[in-house]
């Protein structure tokens, strides 16, 4: 394999893995958020709810 | 009184003078270099806490040959090339330096040790604000790491040279240490260096790329705080353990590296403090200092008077330019696709130099408008650079070993 085919295939094989990475920290955060969302954030003292 | 040769004395001198003219002439300009180094760390032009021990390190070697046996000359300092057990333990026992060298450095512990320290001091949650963007910054920014790639092998580097050569544009020093002890042996010592020699100079360089190619109306683009998530502990240590199994189950090749990256990563979320002080202190400045010194001592006038040093200054330079460009090409592409809404200096802290290229994008942008923070986008990147240059390195690795 010649030296530019192999950098496309390093680069294919990077981005596929990258965005498989990036898809699978969306899908448990919002697997998360599903099953346990975020306590609401307390009010500033003084100003009421 | 028997008759004394001043030079057998002085061998440091006398090795100087019986050396061949090019070797002589290399090992002035080396400790000339080391003394600059020490000087440029002490000022602050270059990152101290590698420079400062590479620069004592560099005049040390240079200055201090003698001769070890008959005509033989060499140093007592260490000797990477010993790989015989008999003459490996021999060496062991004369080399000061050599029980680093062989049992941290030329395995690559020392750079997973560092990865243990950049995990310690790295927040995870910043690259949970929107993990797509953050990865699609970061692999654009890789444009010099796999560009450099065809460009070195055709003027003459063999594949795993050219890898490694690449690695520089990831401007990761770790990771190139590691990409070049196992592709390239023969070329690591000045691989490395030139990559570090030029990572010190990324703080000073980057701006001014930032600045040409992000006009300052969109460097003030002011990004909104909202899309910030709060994300617990123990949320981080999940995406940690989950991504580390995953990236490990993929290319075991590289797993050193990404456990000691996301071990690093849970210990800051869950770990006892004094781990946590441990690995971020006396581990990271402990294994930083002792590369820096290790690199140093490595730089011998032969090493250095490889014909391919030149080439690994242009294409070193070269590598981490056309990742700079990559990144601000990426920043664009996510602010096309974000409505204009996004602030495309940030694509320059998708090269994984944490934190320094996210504090060049801050800084940069701060100065077009003081109201503008972008530094956790910007580490959100850094953070996937991080993780799609150890993608690269392992991939390059698995490919050409």
């Amino acid at each position: 394999m010649g030296a530019f085919k192999l950098m496309l295939f390093v680069a294919g094989l990077s981005v596929l893995i990258s965005l498989l990475v990036a898809g699978v920290i969306q899908l448990i955060f919002n697997a998360i958020r599903r099953l346990r969302p975020p306590a609401p954030a307390a009010s500033e003292p003084g100003k009421g709810s | 009184m028997p008759e004394i040769d001043l030079l057998s004395i002085f061998q440091g001198v006398a090795t100087l003078v019986a050396a061949e003219p090019a070797i002589m002439v290399a090992r002035i300009v080396l400790i000339l270099l080391g003394i600059a180094f020490v000087w440029l760390g002490v000022k602050g032009t270059l990152d101290p806490l590698i420079m400062i021990p590479m620069g004592i390190g560099m005049t040390s070697v240079n200055a201090a040959v003698l001769y070890l046996s008959g005509s033989v000359m060499g140093t007592i300092f260490l000797d990477p090339m010993a790989s015989e057990t008999t003459e490996l333990v021999n060496e062991l026992q004369i080399n000061f330096l050599q029980p680093i060298y062989t049992f941290t450095f030329s395995n690559g512990l020392i750079a997973c040790l560092v990865f243990m320290g950049i995990g310690v001091i790295t927040d995870i949650g910043y690259m949970l604000i929107s993990p797509f963007r953050s990865m699609c910054i970061a692999l654009f920014a890789e444009l010099g790491t796999l560009l450099t790639f065809p460009l070195a092998v055709a003027v003459g580097f063999t594949f795993k040279e050219a890898a490694a050569v690449a690695m520089i544009g990831s401007a990761d020093g770790p990771m190139v240490l590691y990409t070049s002890l196992i592709l390239a042996d023969d070329l690591f010592v000045p691989i490395t260096i030139v990559a570090y020699l030029y990572l010190s100079l990324t703080y000073a360089g980057y701006p001014y790329l930032v600045r040409f190619m992000v006009p300052k109306q969109l460097r003030g683009i002011k990004m909104d705080a909202k899309q910030i998530p709060s994300v617990s502990a123990a949320e981080k240590v999940t995406f940690a353990v989950i991504i580390n199994t995953l990236l490990c189950l993929l290319l075991p090749v590289a797993a050193p590296l990404f456990m000691s990256f996301f071990l690093g990563i849970v210990i800051r979320e869950a770990g006892p403090k004094p781990f946590v002080d441990f690995i971020g202190g006396p581990v990271l400045y402990g294994a930083t200092f002792f590369l820096g010194l290790l690199l140093g001592v490595l730089c011998e006038a032969g090493t250095i008077l490889n014909p391919k040093v030149v080439l690994l200054l242009v294409f070193g330079i070269l590598a981490l330019l056309l990742s700079g460009i990559g990144g601000i090409i990426g920043g664009y592409v996510v602010w096309l696709a974000s409505g204009r809404s996004f602030n495309p200096a940030i694509g320059i802290a998708g090269i994984s130099c944490i934190p320094t290229t996210a504090k060049v994008a801050q800084k940069e942008v701060r100065a077009a408008n003081k109201f503008a923070v972008i530094l956790p986008w910007a580490m959100g990147a850094s953070i996937c650079g991080v993780i799609t240059s150890a993608i690269i390195a392992a991939i390059y690795v698995t490919l050409l070993r």
